[in-house]
């Protein structure tokens, strides 16, 4: 085998499985890997190549034995720096957190375990998840695998880094705002964001608990089903994750068909400010839509231009309460605009949140009602502006940057509060070179349905097959 | 609200220090985050349940479509 690590994660496993290459092999390729790009992309806080290597000889022996773990047996990942691992530094991209060691293993790692899966190291981060080009002061920038000079995206930057870069063959991020589909749309890869209570969040840093989700940044739609899969799902250890039945993800990226599945375009919000290689880009993946036998309808979404404010008034006070104290008592180690981002939460009164909270329902539905009643899929960029370089994104707490994030997160974050499953999916490349994506979105559980229309899109795109040079 | 009063609830609530530049964006953002909850939520809220937006999600999802 030529180099294992530009396999898709489905193939690795296939291969381990195999063994047509043993989880040693792998593991041996993408340290590799990781110690060659390490300094150009800066994806990894902590690279553990030693304990990955000893879970890789665990699986290679347990593969000899007869034993296959799951689904991702051998095949090595890396989190963001903020899933915990009992008795392993957890930073939280932060200095604060620096030294962080917690008594407890995040839901979602031990099923990844459970599946197979081995962990090489702690991936680079905004800091404490609060950021969406995914600069880091503490730890150092990330760069993107398709053109270093250009942000990855944030928060989870180095999941997008290092899975755009081929080090790993997926990662998890967590998503407040657009914290997974950002990084997945700046590094041409496939980010979930489920619906909101979709996957346990026990064992993970927070930021608001309203609007925290876990999800899995791959460079295929069905390695992002299988990830999906297998992390998404009740919990005892977390009462707020959905009891709801978790579909068969994978299964429906297979020989996927959306002959007369209905897919809905905003009349209005979405393409404000947007580029014109961005609007010809997503024109242009409707008519592989299209093509592939979707209907197209026109929406006009509701209450958008009031979702910002509805969403910081759940987000502010949020993060508010678990930063107050490092925030009165060590302002100094926070990143500027870190800082300037956690600051509106002191100011926001109580009556407002809970109204945000009250309300949030019936705008969801509002939302549903006009949209899915038109459609299946509501369809719209990710980001609607090329991918910012990282000179023209790094703003610190300059009196621009709110507009500056805006204009980032412009197209996700509405998302965030209205609790809806929502899919990043690349959609080809800017003027700059730079990948561009669009995103899928569902209704409340409907990710299969987003995997499905996903993966016959990419069929016919074939988009994994163009990697960075 | 303005921006000296903003300052001095956050230290009186939180104990925490604002500079000039933050207090008065946080004086604008409670400007706007206000104006838009007396938008969408200008009636009387007496008879409303407590949110569960977990239970408004999955009435809202329809299964068995894939």
């Amino acid at each position: 085998m030529t180099d294992p690590t530009a396999l898709s994660l489905v193939d690795a496993a296939k291969a381990v499985a195999s063994k047509e290459v043993s989880a040693r092999e792998l593991t041996e390729a993408c340290i590799a890997k990781a110690e060659k790009m390490q300094p150009v992309l800066n994806c990894f806080i902590s690279l553990d190549a030693e304990g990955a290597l000893a879970e890789a000889d665990a699986a290679d022996a347990a593969l000899a034995r007869g034993d296959v773990a799951g689904p991702l047996h051998g095949v090595p990942l890396a989190h963001k720096d903020m899933y915990y691992r009992a008795g392993k530094v957890s930073t939280c991209g932060s200095k604060i957190r620096k030294d962080f060691v917690p008594d407890h293993t995040a839901t979602v790692l031990d099923r990844l375990a459970a599946a197979g899966a081995l962990h090489m190291g702690g991936l680079n981060m905004s800091e404490f998840a609060v950021g969406p080009f995914g600069h880091n002061e503490h730890w150092g920038h990330c760069h993107n695998p398709w053109n270093s000079d250009h942000v990855t995206g944030g928060s989870s930057s180095g999941s997008g880094s290092s899975v755009g870069g081929r080090v790993v063959f997926g990662a998890l991020g967590s998503d407040t705002g657009g914290s997974i589909r950002l990084p997945s749309a700046c590094c041409g890869l496939v980010g979930m964001k489920g619906t909101q209570t979709r996957v346990s969040r026990y064992g993970v840093m927070g930021l608001s608990f309203s609007l925290d989700n876990v999800g899995p940044l791959t460079r295929t739609v069905r390695d992002n089903a299988r990830m999906m899969g297998i992390i998404a799902g009740a919990d005892p250890k977390d009462l707020t994750a959905s009891s709801m039945p978790v579909d068969d993800y994978e299964a429906a990226t297979l020989d996927a068909e959306i002959k007369g599945l209905r897919i809905a375009v905003p009349s209005n919000y979405y393409y404000d400010g947007a580029s014109d290689d961005v609007r010809a880009l997503m024109a242009a993946s409707l008519k592989a839509f299209e093509a592939l036998g979707a209907e197209i309808v026109t929406v006009e979404v509701p209450d958008h231009e009031k979702l910002a404010d509805l969403a910081i008034a759940l987000r502010g006070p949020e993060g508010a309460v678990l930063h107050q104290a490092w925030m009165r008592d060590r302002p100094e180690d926070y990143g500027a605009q870190v800082k300037a981002r956690l600051e509106p939460g002191l100011a926001i009164a109580g009556t407002e949140y809970v109204t945000s909270q009250q309300i949030r329902p019936q705008i969801t539905q509002r939302f549903v009602d006009t949209v899915f009643a038109e459609a299946d899929v509501f369809h719209a960029p990710t980001i609607n502006i090329p991918v910012p370089s990282i000179v023209d994104s790094d703003v610190k707490a300059s009196p621009n940057f709110p507009a500056v994030i805006a204009g980032m997160t412009h197209c996700t974050r509405p998302i965030n509060y209205l609790g809806l499953p929502s899919l990043a999916v690349p959609a080809g490349f800017t003027e700059n070179g730079l990948p561009a994506s669009f995103q899928l979105i569902g209704r409340p559980f409907a990710e299969a349905t987003l995997y499905r229309a996903a993966a016959a899109y990419e069929a016919e795109t074939r988009f994994p097959e163009t990697a960075p040079g | 609200m303005d921006s000296q009063t903003v300052r001095d609830l956050v230290m009186y609530w939180q104990g925490v220090k604002l500079d000039d530049e933050a207090a008065v964006r946080l004086a604008e953002l409670s400007s706007s985050v206000g104006k838009t909850l007396n938008a969408v939520a200008s009636g009387s809220m007496f008879d409303t349940e407590p949110a569960h937006f977990d239970r408004a999600l999955n009435k809202m999802a329809v299964r068995g479509d894939d």
